[in-house]
This record gives C-alpha cells, structure tokens and sequence, in this order.
C-alpha cells in the first residue's frame, strides 16, 4: 500500500510548473524528496496537503482522495514541519498545546511533555525568543503528538547545527519502526537524506528524474574522471551517461554501471557516487554525443 | 474553531486589557457619538488579529492542519462579533450608570433611547466589519487597512447626523422604533450572510495560487 500517491498532477505558476508529475511513496519508508530550489518540492508537499489547488491529476494520501470531505480526518493522522515554525511571536508553548488540542482529536498530552522534556523546551517562553532549532523541535513535538501516521518535512533540517539535525533525524528513525508510519522529507542537506532515507525521488524544474531505493541508486551509479582530451576518445555506451561536470582541467562523467555493463569497454576504477554527485552532475546536463 | 478563537486571543490579550481601559474612559464621556466611535474602535482589534497572523505567516501552517476553510473564516467572523458584543455590555453598563447617577433625568421612558442607539451603533459596527472581511481576506491585511480606514472614516461620519437626529427628536420618532431596530438587525443579518460567503470564495481562491 502507498502512503502518497501522485498521478499526473500538474500545476502553473507565471515562472514555473509541475508537470504530470507521479510519485508514489511506500507505506512504512523514510523517502527524501531532493532537488534544487525552485524544483518544486515545497510545491508539491503544499499540494499533497491540500494547502495549494493543483490544476489536474489526483492525489490520494492514506488511501483518501485529498479533495474528498474525509481528508480533513486524514490530516489529524499527518504531521508536519515546515522550514519555519509559523506561529504567532506572542505564544507560549503552553499557549500553543492549548490551541492545538482543541484542533487535533488525537492531541496526547503526556506525549507532548515527554517531547518537550526530551528536547528541554520551555513552557512559558513567549515563541520569538526561541532559537531556530528550538522552534523546529517544537514543530516536531507538535508533529508526533497527535498521533500521526504520516509525518511530512519541508526542510526541516536546514539552519540547523549538526548536534540538532542529527537529534531530529534520530526521532524520525525512531518514528519508522511502526511499519504503519511514513516519513517523506524534503531537505537541501543531502548528506541527511543520504542517513536515513530508504527511497530518494529527485525533483528538477518540477518533473520527477527519479525515484529508486538509496541503496540500489548508490551502488548503480559512479564517477568516471577523465581529461578534456579524452572525452573524444571515449568508447563508450552514451546511455549510461546521466551526466557530467566540466572544469578545465577534468571532465567527471556521471555513469550508470547497470547500462556500462553491456558496452564492450572495460574500465579501471570508478569512484562511488555520492547522492549530491548524483544530483549535481543530472542537473548539469546529459553529455552529448 | 474553539482551537482558533483561542489563538487569537492568547495573541490578542495585550491589546485587549487597552482596549478595556480605554472604552471604560470613553464609556464615561458624556456625549451619545462616543458610543459609535467606541463601538467602531472596538473592531479594530479582531482585525488586528490578521496582522499577527500575517506576519507570523500562520496562514502556511494552518492549511496544513486538520481545520475546514469554514472555520477558519468563521472564526474571524465570531471573534469580530465577541469583541463587538463585548464593548456593547460595557457601553451599556456605562450608559445606564451615566442615566441612573442623574447627570441626565432617567425616566422609564429615556432606556429605549440610549438602548436603540447603542444597538444602532452595534449593528452598523457589524455591518462595517463584515464590508472589511472580505477585501481582508482577498488583499490581505496591509491593502485591506486602507479599505479600512476608508470604511471607518465613512461611519464614523454617519454617526454624526443620526447623534444630531438622537438629540433633537422625542422618543416617538422611528429612529427609536422597534420597526427602525429590526431594519438596522436584518440589513447587518443580510451582509453579514453575504459577507462570509465572499470571504469563503475568496479565501478558497488563494488555495489556488
């Protein structure tokens, strides 16, 4: 069963646009959704969420139409943390876990205490004087307090020093090992997917490129380092080429070792892709022939 | 909506003991066109609540939460209309001490003139808010305060000719006829109802871009 399902959603903005996208994520996986700004990540978490209209295509999360009446019930069983913590300056926490037991069903009190213990909030400091990882730790107390079976993050990790990433990627670990619960996570910061996801979907100029198993997607692609001059030389399969990077003085050619295998040239050594190579190199461009 | 309302007071609360002291000191003023400025004053403050909102971008994280379009409009709607309630009990608390301690002869037949011309006052305070909501939420609150001030200083001045009219007719004239009250309650009623609806649209149009 799918957590999140996207079929040809489409939306227009004047600059940019999703175009037909599909995405489909795995009940019981962590999946990091990466990509350059403005690929449309943030769209399409806002879009999955009902917060923004999509133009067309369907969006079905914990098997429910979000355009249906029933998603509201659905949203008390999603949790979300957004790049900032939107709430207004003058509350308090103690002011905020008021307002939100009344907006949650599910709301959990003693789940709520336990959290803020763990992470040493305080209750009774109004929310502008809290630091940003103190205002992500409290998103992310409010996200797990109700009960959620879904939790969404829109850049959750950005801003914040190693100590605290590594803290919130630990509680999102710990999360998953309900194998009803979902995690999807947008972030910048790829070394953190890299950690913890189980699938990574790539979003460039708002079409999905890809979506594999971390695992499978590091072990498939590699670096081939060469000089300018040997380029043309290159005897070479050109589909296995996802990408490349250009300097002066080298030329790295993103290889996808599942395609090389049938090409008749054999080479030496190939250096590991990192998912930021990955990225990067895709992004840079296909090499032509 | 328990949950928004309650929002928008914790965020409110500072704003609200002002308010408080200063409609009690505008509550003692003897003149009748105080009580419209009172009432119009009382208005500002739920909308205020929008600019908080605004600048915390609380819109982005409510979308996300598990609350229908319709509460979200409504409780802006209700807030509006508890601080409007509000400030009216304590203008006419005000205004029956100001009668019953003799700086004016209270007679029997003098409540339905201070009473009708608070409600007066009430309702087209009520009419005023629900005329701004929409524009609100359709250009947000920085566009929306010029409409404002604009809806405002027109009240404002309509209160003017109907105090001047207060003063100078008897107690018999339709300006305190039960029939002039129920106009005043059915137009705000009436544009209160279209109010909303508009809100709603307009708010369900910003989903969209």
């Amino acid at each position: 069963m799918h957590a999140i399902e996207l079929m040809d959603v489409s939306k227009q903005f004047k600059n940019f646009s999703i175009n037909n996208l599909h995405l489909t994520i795995p009940t019981g996986s962590i999946v990091g959704l990466v990509g350059e700004n403005g690929a449309g990540k943030s769209t399409t978490l806002h879009m999955i969420m009902q917060a923004l209209k999509k133009d067309s295509g369907t969006i079905h999360v914990l098997g429910v139409n979000n355009e249906a009446d029933e998603f509201l019930d659905v949203k008390q069983k999603i949790g979300v943390v957004l790049d900032e913590a939107y709430y207004p300056e003058t509350l308090t926490t103690k002011r905020i876990r008021i307002m939100l037991k009344d907006i949650y069903t599910a709301w959990d009190d003693d789940v709520f205490d336990h959290y803020m213990t763990q992470f040493k909030l305080p209750y009774n400091q109004v929310f502008k004087d809290f630091s940003r990882g103190m205002k992500m730790k409290l998103q992310l107390a409010v996200a797990l307090s109700h009960q959620a079976e879904l939790l969404i993050l829109d850049e959750a990790t950005s801003g914040l020093d190693p100590m605290v990433r590594e803290e919130i990627l630990d509680i999102i670990n710990e999360f998953t090992r309900d194998e009803r619960h979902t995690v999807l996570l947008s972030s910048h910061i790829v070394s953190d997917l890299e950690k913890s996801c189980d699938y990574i979907a790539f979003l460039h100029e708002g079409r999905l490129k890809f979506m594999e198993e971390k695992d499978g997607l590091l072990e498939r692609y590699r670096i081939l380092k060469l000089a300018p001059e040997e380029v043309n030389a290159l005897t070479i399969n050109q589909a296995a080429i996802k990408g490349q990077r250009v300097s002066r003085y080298a030329v790295e050619l993103l290889v996808d070792i599942e395609v090389l295998s049938s090409s008749e040239t054999v080479f030496g050594d190939l250096e590991k892709a990192t998912l930021e190579d990955v990225m990067i190199l895709m992004t840079k461009g296909v090499k032509q022939s | 909506m328990k949950g928004l309302l309650l929002k928008d007071i914790f965020t409110l609360e500072k704003q609200m003991r002002v308010l408080l002291i200063v409609v009690v000191g505008f509550a003692l003023i003897p003149a009748s066109n105080m009580i419209g400025f009172t009432v119009m004053y009382a208005i500002i403050i739920p909308i205020s609540s929008f600019g908080y909102d605004e600048r915390a971008k609380w819109d982005r994280l409510m979308r996300m939460m598990p609350i229908p379009e319709r509460s979200i409009i409504l409780s802006k709607y209700v807030l509006g209309y508890s601080f409007v309630g509000l400030i009216s009990v304590i203008m006419l608390i005000a205004q029956f001490g100001y009668h019953a301690f003799g700086y004016q002869d209270l007679t029997l037949a003098s409540y339905p003139a201070f009473l009708v011309n608070v409600i007066f006052m009430v309702f087209m305070a009520l009419i005023g808010y629900a005329v701004l909501m929409p524009f609100i939420f359709k250009f947000g609150m920085e566009r929306g305060r010029l409409v404002f001030g604009a809806v405002f200083a027109a009240l404002f001045f309509l209160t003017i000719p109907f105090s001047m009219i207060q003063i100078s007719s008897s107690y018999g004239t339709f300006m305190a006829s039960p029939l002039f009250v129920w106009i005043v309650v059915l137009v705000s009623a009436v544009v209160n109802v279209m109010s909303i609806k508009l809100s709603q649209r307009f708010y369900s149009q910003n989903t969209n871009s």
